[in-house]
């Protein structure tokens, strides 16, 4: 009841529109009351705190419900939640093997051994980690056997699984923030590089020296390769690296990797069908804001927020710059379209996790993304620019445009977190998505609205044969009631983060999907027709059931 | 002097709120009433109108601006982009040379041109301004000479 009056209060509930959702953070109810630790909360001496860190929804038990991994700054361990399926999670992160400690960075998911079972990547600075799912019981460590053990220490952040030589087995892909070390770094002041507003705040990334980021091919063998240098993969070395996100992005049926970056240019790597990359961002116009400068970018997603069938970037960036939305002209062509789109208002924020993700099922993506400033001695100028700050929700017009419902859309949206990871998921199965979010030294956020939406919807779970069974990279056209949308399964993405391997499609008023094709990574072509909605429905390559 | 100017850009500086670009917009409009040829108050009017996602009443903003002031790289580039916007490639092009020619470090007329000749198919041209942005883009010499002086030949420790 007081929880009631101080939403009131609040203005919450006046503010409340019934076509939109109503996310409340049902955290603490479903479980997740530990705090995971990154750095100061006070104030930040080394980069190395403002970073951390991602999270993550991974059926790791394939019961068919979304359980939630998040990783843990230095001083407290990454943790494995299983979904118990009535709405709360449980702690199985000692009985899986997965305690561990170190600054966690960042997350992704993938069945790399093609077992059946998804496999987890984390990375952190100082190397990675990982871990082998034994049959859906446990986790082992096989970072030395794989081969990932890394010759030096390293800034890991964004990973993805991916098969960038349509090969059958995942590989990985590993960006790289700066060279850091807590002996040498200066001190927050010591130079230009090391103030913010007349603060004087942890150095870098500018100041500090950039590394390379990290291919590793799949030897099939349960072993790795680094393949960077012969891939071009590590050639473009002067960007601070962050989010990853994998996608076919010039429709050619072969992965690209979009890489969001600190201060530098972003990166999209084009994928030449060789086994090689050519660096392309600037270019192609997805490596600057409009004016050519480049931004702080943090997180990334991609969605065909216009319908026209190409996958479309978005990309979180710093306070004081805009948010970057690009519009895929085709093929792999960008327009950075953020003003026009009604999106590039919110200049107070730190923009971090991020995803297109259609809350009211209209079969037009919405997109989600979360903030909180990278220091927090910011607190001190009394600006209107916060360390810890709400996250921003825009509602997909479907004519080409976004209109800002933050303010209407419940409290979870407008509580005040230092965000960074964010994960999406349907972790319940009843058709609404659910965002996971990792606060720095907070309990994580587990935003659910309590608004159904009205829309029809379908999740598609999809399995490889002769692709990777995780499917990573099959590209879905869905067309129902008339319109139809493209989707992907990607590992990574967000800021450091992953989502549910499966694919979530609003319908609006469809009563069934009149068409659904398949662009496998194999390359075979998989045609479904006259499918129900409002279920899970389970395809594996050129095979279907369905389940529900 | 210009006090409807300075207080519009003191504005713009103090908050991050949508309603402060609003006010910001009166004081240059107040400007414009005292000062009629002002072309930098045209273009910060025509600015925050692009920033309201208004490009239709931005535009005779910046057209003005650039014709009272035909060598204002910034109104030349943001009118421009409205060209491009408009797949009017050809005009977007002449005036972003132009402004590359006004400043040949700016890195804004360089991408917007790159793209404008990407998007008018002028695949060697854009390549050539790429070459150029590249070259702008660089860190400074010697920007990390004292950290890794520092790091030596030793791996970071933890």
């Amino acid at each position: 009841m007081k929880r009631l009056a101080a939403l009131v209060a609040a203005g919450v509930f006046a503010a409340q529109d019934p076509h939109l959702p109503d996310f409340q953070n049902v955290a603490a109810q479903a479980g997740l009351t530990e705090a995971f630790p990154n750095g100061g909360t006070e104030s930040k001496k080394f980069i190395v705190e403002t970073t951390g860190s991602g999270a993550a929804f991974i059926d790791y038990n394939n019961d068919g419900l979304p359980d939630i991994f998040l990783v843990s700054g230095s001083g407290g361990t990454n943790r494995l939640y299983r979904n118990d399926g009535n709405g709360r999670f449980t702690d199985v992160t000692k009985e899986t093997g997965l305690a561990s400690s170190g600054w966690g960075q960042g997350v992704c998911a993938g069945d790399f051994d093609n077992d059946g079972f998804t496999d987890v990547l984390v990375t952190y600075w100082g190397g990675l980690k990982l871990y082998r799912s034994v049959a859906g019981r446990r986790f082992e460590d096989v970072t030395r056997r794989a081969h990932l053990k890394q010759d030096r220490v390293r800034y890991n952040t964004g990973c993805a699984f991916l098969d960038y030589d349509n090969d059958g087995k995942l590989d990985i892909f590993v960006a790289n923030y700066v060279k850091f070390d807590f002996a040498t770094t200066p001190a927050p002041g010591a130079n230009p590089y090391c103030w913010y507003r007349d603060l004087a705040v942890n150095c870098g990334p500018r100041g500090l020296p950039f590394d390379r980021n990290i291919l590793y091919h799949n030897n099939g063998d349960g072993t790795f390769s680094d393949v960077s240098e012969a891939s071009g993969v590590s050639k473009p070395d002067q960007s601070y690296c962050l989010g990853v996100l994998p996608g076919d992005f010039n429709g050619d049926g072969r992965t690209d990797i979009y890489v969001a970056c600190d201060q530098t240019p972003s990166l999209l790597y084009i994928n030449r069908g060789d086994g090689t990359f050519s660096e392309e961002a600037v270019l192609r116009g997805a490596a600057f804001d409009e004016n050519g400068k480049a931004m702080s970018g943090m997180g990334v997603t991609s969605g065909d927020y216009d319908g026209d069938g190409r996958p479309d970037i978005f990309r979180s960036n710093f306070s004081d710059e805009r948010e970057t939305l690009y519009r895929n002209r085709g093929p792999a062509e960008f327009d950075d379209v953020s003003l026009a789109a009604g999106m590039a208002h919110n200049t107070r924020f730190v923009g971090w996790g991020c995803g297109f993700f259609d809350f009211d099922n209209d079969g037009c993506k919405d997109l989600l993304l979360v903030n909180g400033h990278v220091f927090p001695e910011v607190e001190r100028l009394k600006i209107d620019i916060h360390y810890k700050d709400r996250a921003i929700l825009y509602h997909n017009n479907g004519k080409g445009s976004f209109t800002d419902v933050s303010e209407r859309a419940g409290a979870g949206i407008l509580e005040r977190h230092a965000a960074r990871g964010a994960a999406f998921a349907d972790y319940d199965n009843d058709g609404s998505l659910e965002v996971l979010i990792n606060n720095q030294n907070e309990a994580p956020s587990l935003l659910k609205s309590t608004r159904q939406p009205e829309g029809n919807w379908v999740i598609l779970k999809l399995e490889g044969a002769t692709s990777n069974r995780s499917a990573i990279g099959a590209r879905i056209h869905l067309t129902a009631g008339g319109r139809t949308q493209i989707d992907e399964v990607r590992s990574g993405g967000s800021y450091l983060s992953q989502n549910d391997l499966r694919l979530h499609f609003g319908l609006g008023g469809a009563a069934k999907i009149d068409r659904l094709e398949i662009a496998w990574p194999s390359g075979t072509r998989q045609t479904e027709r006259e499918l129900e909605v409002n279920r899970v429905i389970r395809i594996r390559e050129a095979v279907q059931t369905s389940s529900h | 002097m210009n006090l409807h100017f300075r207080l519009g850009r003191a504005l713009l500086l103090e908050s991050h709120a949508a309603e402060v670009l609003a006010e910001a917009r009166k004081e240059f409009e107040a400007e414009l009433k005292l000062n009629p040829q002002d072309a930098v108050a045209e273009y910060e009017i025509g600015q925050i109108l692009l920033t309201e996602n208004k490009p239709a009443d931005a535009g005779p903003h910046l057209e003005r601006a650039v014709a009272r002031s035909p060598d204002f790289p910034e109104a030349l580039i943001s009118l421009a982009k409205m060209r491009a916007d408009s797949r009017k490639y050809a005009d977007a092009i002449r005036m972003l040379e132009h402004a590359v020619e006004l400043q040949p470090l700016n890195e804004s007329a360089h991408y917007n041109l790159m793209l404008a000749y990407r998007n008018a198919g002028r695949g060697d041209d854009a390549l050539r301004e790429k070459a150029a942005i590249d070259k702008l883009q660089r860190p400074p010499q010697g920007e990390f000479t004292e950290f890794l002086k520092k790091l030596g030949e030793k791996a970071p420790s933890q």
